[in-house]
């Protein structure tokens, strides 16, 4: 009976999207595969681990792995530490200015790397000056480069809360700005932070460019070296800094749920 | 010397005046609403007393300490806002503990004034809730525990009732009267709901374009309007014009003599301000006896009243009269009749 058959169009609909699922899963997952493929091969069509176990026993590799979590964290921090207060503070007292600082964040989308490179590199013969030379200093462009993305996700944590009634509750209540900071608007645009924190990891960790340009061995200009006189190990590692970030992605929006469930069953 | 003083509060928005110098004087205590139409300063003020905006001119005086430039943190107002404004993250008794915690209470006397709290506002199970979990009417009653909870000097209602469906509104300001009157606390009410303001308050103060148009009690605003815009604003109101005409009204060929005439010009246009339920009524048949005269047009029935429109004869204007149900009921839609002022309280004023 046509009563109980699927109508046309949703059948279509549903072939519709296991066709697309299939066809980008093929186009995402095969490079990762090839990679995984080509960075196992031993001598004589055998499979070996010898690019994977080599990760930990060139030093240099493992030294620029340990920088480039640094500098991923301290970005990350770096990054909320300047904009989760000024974006606030915008919204509660200086709606006007939003404009611009929206403009001033979107910035270094629009500009090249290279031109960063070459106006930052007069600034860093003085950054180095001061703090010496350690890749590290690289948290401050990387704070700056992670600015549109983060200003985004942050911005939109904020506009799905009444940010001006629950500042000027906690107000009324007694709380300090710091406290509407920390014990209002950071619990209650969480996941906004966390989103905002992973991009800045992602893009920290897939940086290169910059490093390479200003000198410093972070991961990637590490991937790049090794790449020339040991391809199988340099695709090890960069698999293994693909699924790295996929995992942090995934236990990123995990702990943002886990949080929200036992929050509930307090 | 009041508990709560406004002093010559004045405030202005990028030029346009919202505070015209507004005085109050709220005694300890007391709750006082300030009603008016939007943008007439009310909440404005309010929020100056809260200290969220800064009042260009004038002071804020609690029990003789000028609070005028004491930052909102600092002034220990309980404060419940229109908008839902308990914190998502926290649950009914975390945000309600939020002020104490700030004042470093102790863990133990924390845990008893939320109970203490939650039960006065008849949400004893409800402790354990985020505010997701509850409805306007609840967390807004939490929301008034909150405030309540800091033991604050003054309490500021900023149209806490009006994004609550009628049934709750009404359990709900009542609730908020029982539990001020109970606590003795000074309460200052803003609502644009002259219903709310009338039920609810010791004072009501009607504003108009930044200043206070009359401060008084309910009854005394609704049987006695300061002004034509008190009048119309509070209550249902007929504005009927006419014209002057020694020491009388004139509408039409009705004369109605009245001393609040005498000193308007003859000739000069002028509105006859009424209540609907202050007009008479009675079947006219025959000839005209000099009374002012009209059909009944349409008729609504209120319940305990019903409310008649009724077109002035030769005239285009329409009058609104409230007689009891079972008397109205004799007067349909077409029937002729005479209007009675003959017990009116009325004011006229230049039109």
């Amino acid at each position: 009976m046509a009563v109980t058959a699927k109508p046309p169009r949703k059948v279509a609909g549903t072939v519709l999207r296991v066709v697309v699922l299939v066809v980008l899963g093929f186009y995402f997952i095969l490079p990762l595969v090839a990679m995984g493929e080509f960075s196992t091969r031993g001598i004589n069509n055998t499979r070996s681990l010898d690019s994977w176990t080599g990760i930990f026993e060139d030093p240099d590799l493992v030294d620029s792995i340990v920088t480039s979590v640094e500098l991923a964290v301290l970005s990350s921090v770096l990054m909320l530490v300047l904009l989760v207060p000024t974006m606030a503070w915008i919204r509660l007292r200086l709606p006007r200015m939003r404009r611009v600082v929206e403009f001033l964040c979107l910035l270094p989308l629009t500009i090249p790397a290279i031109v960063l490179v070459v106006g930052m590199a007069p600034l860093y013969a003085w950054v180095n000056y001061f703090l010496g030379d350690s890749p590290l200093t690289l948290t401050f462009v990387y704070a700056v480069l992670v600015l549109p993305f983060a200003y985004r996700a942050i911005d939109a944590g904020l506009a799905a809360i009444d940010l001006k009634t629950l500042a000027e509750a906690a107000r009324s209540l007694g709380a300090s700005w710091g406290t509407v900071l920390w014990r209002i608007v950071v619990p209650n645009i969480r996941t906004a932070l966390i989103g905002a924190s992973l991009l800045s990891v992602a893009l920290v960790l897939g940086e290169f460019t910059i490093a390479s340009l200003l000198n410093f061995e972070t991961l990637q200009v590490q991937v790049n070296l090794i790449g020339k006189r040991n391809a199988g190990l340099s695709i090890a590692v960069s698999l293994a800094c693909l699924v790295f970030a996929f995992v942090l992605l995934f236990l990123l929006s995990y702990v943002g749920q886990r949080r929200r469930v036992t929050v509930v069953e307090d | 010397m009041g508990y709560l003083e406004l002093k010559g509060l004045r405030k202005s928005f990028g030029g346009a005046p919202a505070l015209d110098g507004l005085d109050l004087d709220l005694t300890e205590g007391e709750l006082v609403s300030l009603l008016g139409p939007s943008g007439c300063g009310k909440t404005t003020a309010l929020r100056i007393v809260a200290g969220f905006e800064t009042a260009d001119t004038g002071h804020v005086v609690v029990a003789g300490k000028d609070i005028t430039s004491v930052p909102a943190n600092r002034r220990d107002m309980g404060m419940v806002f229109q908008a839902y404004s308990l914190f998502p993250n926290m649950t009914a008794a975390q945000n309600i503990e939020f002020g104490l915690r700030l004042r470093k209470a102790s863990g133990s006397e924390r845990g008893k004034r939320v109970d203490e709290l939650l039960e006065l506002v008849g949400l004893g199970e409800f402790g354990g809730r985020f505010p997701h979990q509850m409805s306007g009417g609840q967390q807004q009653r939490v929301a008034l525990a909150r405030a309540l909870a800091i033991q604050p000097r003054v309490l500021l209602l900023d149209e806490p009732l009006s994004a609550l469906d009628a049934k709750v509104r009404v359990n709900l300001r009542d609730e908020i009267r029982r539990i001020q009157t109970e606590l003795g606390m000074t309460t200052l009410f803003v609502t644009h709901d002259q219903e709310e303001a009338l039920a609810v308050s010791d004072r009501v103060g009607v504003m108009s374009q930044g200043k206070l148009e009359q401060l008084d009690t309910p009854a005394v605003v609704y049987r006695e309007p300061a002004s034509a815009f008190v009048a119309q604003f509070v209550g249902v109101t007929n504005a009927v014009l006419g014209k002057a005409e020694s020491g009388a009204v004139r509408l039409g060929t009705f004369t109605l003599p009245t001393d609040a005439a005498a000193d308007l010009a003859d000739g000069s246009d002028v509105k006859l301000i009424v209540r609907p339920e202050d007009i008479g009524i009675v079947e006219h048949k025959g000839e005209s006896n000099g009374s002012l005269l009209g059909s009944v047009l349409t008729q609504s029935f209120l319940g305990p009243v019903t409310r008649l429109v009724i077109r002035l004869d030769g005239d285009e204007q329409t009058i609104r009269v409230d007689q009891p149900s079972n008397i109205a009921a004799a007067y349909p839609p077409g029937t002729a009749v005479a209007l009675d002022f003959a017990a009116s309280r009325f004011m006229v004023v230049q039109a």
